[in-house]
């Protein structure tokens, strides 16, 4: 046998020789018994290793050994709900109900009712869900529910008791049940319009098929009597109409739910739900920066809000060594189907990591680019799928390292 | 929970976890808190190889600090009086001079070696095997302990040539 390479001497030192296969390992050490050569080059190879750990113990710090009770308990207290995708349909459905009645409380401002046919024009589509929105002023009167989300019909109307604005909701609550509840929230949100509001971080949902970006308003030129001081808008996400009615709760079979004209609501109502904090916002700076990615996709995969982190703490879903550019949820309005990972290959190479929630079919995915290659894996948890411009073995070692294990 | 013992599993891995990220961020006070971060993490999922999947996650946080500074400063404000309790490892101000000297000594070696013998490095350092090692950086475990004596090699030379650089500026 040749010399031990420094490899191997180290892999000696660092008694790493049981990972070896059993033949070579054994090689190497029956070499170093018997190599004065090899064991001088030892010697020299365990000084180096010996400095290189003292340099590094300079640099640790000590460690102080937090309460591992403390951070279990804490855990258990945070532990997610057993269904994420139900709590995620909750939300959202209620989120874009009360957007959508609001939608139509400012199309009835200053008292005027529109016919009720105006909602099935159509006419361009736009719902705003709300993500966060903070109140200065006072505090809600005491037995209110404080959150629209946890008030019924009935609370909303009490609620709204005393509101200047009249609103005649009994017309509407004949439609159906999503419309009559959309409309008593709508009077609700009047009831608190004259607070000072400031709502920060809200989605756009809009028909693809019947709405420009153009055509959406800047925070600046949002209607005072909104009661909006301030709002940001994260993107715009296009869908079907039918999309768009499964995610404000409605079925398949009912006629998608339009608002008139070229209304785009921001809406106000009292934030109590959360006082975590919450994730930081990118500011948009032109209406066309709302599109996203997803909107040529089939289906109606869209990314859905940052702040819905229930799978940030997958460790799995980017593939090691690789700068991660973004990370989203993804989903068709009401249902959460996976995530997806961009990282950065190389300069402006870019790849994407899909993780499919299990049963998701690939048919949600968007279009594969023709400049791109895709490898994908059926996992336990779903599918996994990798698209970027390198070769499609390439892109399967890559795939590989999202499964460490 | 799974038969892991996880009371053991913190107590030989979280020191070892803040070293190795300590040598990334720099900071003790954010290592212990991505330390904190990636513990929380694995009790949530219970991962099948806590200590490997620690490793990795707390690369993964330290590559991304700011996307999950927020959501860390929730989750450990619970565990902010133990750190104020034990109180600062720099109460005093000339160790403290002394010790960040050291640590820039050593970052500023560190940084001249690649990123991939660092890493291995600074994995081997955290008390990983080379089958860990091998497995996160998409090496041969054969690859590693070549990998990891030219990282030690480039790391004592570089810092003797700072330590000489600083002689001779005295």
């Amino acid at each position: 046998m040749s010399h031990v390479d420094e490899g191997a001497l180290h892999a000696y030192l660092d008694g790493a020789l049981d990972e070896y296969p059993v033949a070579k390992a054994r090689r190497i050490r029956e070499h170093l018994d018997a190599c004065a050569i090899c064991t001088e080059r030892l010697e020299v190879e365990r000084a180096l290793r010996s400095d290189a750990h003292a340099m590094l113990g300079m640099a640790a710090p000590n460690v102080d050994l937090p309460s591992f009770e403390e951070l279990r308990a804490y855990v258990e207290r945070t532990r997610p709900a057993p269904s994420r995708v139900s709590l995620r349909t909750t939300r959202l459905s209620w989120a874009a109900s009360v957007m959508l009645a609001l939608g139509i409380g400012w199309m009835l401002r200053g008292g005027r009712l529109e016919p009720v046919a105006d909602l099935n024009s159509p006419a361009t589509v736009a719902l705003v869900e709300q993500e966060a929105v903070t109140m200065e002023g006072e505090s809600p009167r005491e037995g209110r529910p404080t959150s629209l989300a946890d008030a019924s019909v009935d609370e909303v109307r009490q609620i709204t008791a005393g509101s200047t604005e009249s609103i005649e909701s009994d017309a509407f609550e004949s439609r159906t049940d999503l419309r009559s509840s959309v409309v008593a929230r709508s009077s609700a949100r009047e009831g608190v319009s004259d607070v000072p509001v400031e709502v920060a971080a809200q989605r756009i949902v809009a028909a693809a098929e019947l709405v420009d970006a153009e055509v959406l308003p800047t925070p600046a030129e949002l209607p005072a009597e909104s009661g909006v001081r301030k709002a940001v808008f994260d993107e715009v996400v296009t869908g079907s109409g039918a999309a768009l009615n499964s995610l404000v709760g409605g079925n398949a079979d009912t006629v998608p739910l339009r608002l008139s004209g070229a209304d785009v609501v921001a809406v106000a109502e009292p934030a109590v739900e959360e006082e975590e904090a919450r994730p930081e916002r990118r500011q948009v700076e032109s209406p066309t920066a709302f599109t996203s990615q997803f909107s040529a996709g089939r289906g109606s995969v869209r990314v859905v809000p940052e702040d819905d982190d229930r799978f940030d703490d997958e460790p799995l879903q980017s593939v090691p060594g690789f700068e991660v550019v973004a990370s989203d949820n993804i989903g068709d309005g009401t249902v959460f189907l996976g995530t997806v990972t961009t990282q950065r290959l190389e300069g402006e190479d870019m790849m994407q990591a899909f993780l499919l929630e299990p049963e998701v079919e690939l048919d949600v995915l968007p279009l594969l680019d023709p400049s791109v290659n895709e490898v994908r894996v059926q996992a336990e948890t779903g599918w996994v799928v990798l698209r970027g411009p390198r070769s499609e073995d390439e892109l399967e070692t890559l795939l590989m390292r999202l499964f460490p294990s | 929970m799974s038969g892991i013992d996880w009371n053991d599993l913190y107590r030989t891995t979280f020191p070892e976890l803040v070293r190795f990220l300590h040598r990334k961020v720099w900071d003790v006070e954010r290592a212990r808190d991505l330390a904190q971060e990636a513990f929380v993490r694995a009790l949530q999922h219970e991962p099948k190889k806590p200590r490997a999947w620690l490793f990795q996650v707390a690369a993964n946080l330290a590559k991304d600090e700011a996307r999950t500074a927020i959501r860390r400063k929730k989750h450990l404000v619970l565990l902010k009086s133990d750190a104020e309790a034990l109180g600062s490892a720099f109460a005093d101000p000339e160790a403290d001079l002394v010790e960040k000297e050291r640590w820039s000594a050593v970052r500023q070696s560190l940084e001249s070696l690649s990123k991939k013998d660092r890493d291995a490095l600074l994995l081997w350092d955290a008390g990983q095997s080379y089958t860990e090692i091998a497995r996160q950086l998409d090496l041969a475990v054969g690859a590693v302990g070549t990998t990891l004596a030219r990282a030690r090699k480039r790391l004592a030379e570089a810092y003797n040539e700072r330590e000489k650089a600083d002689v001779a500026r005295r």
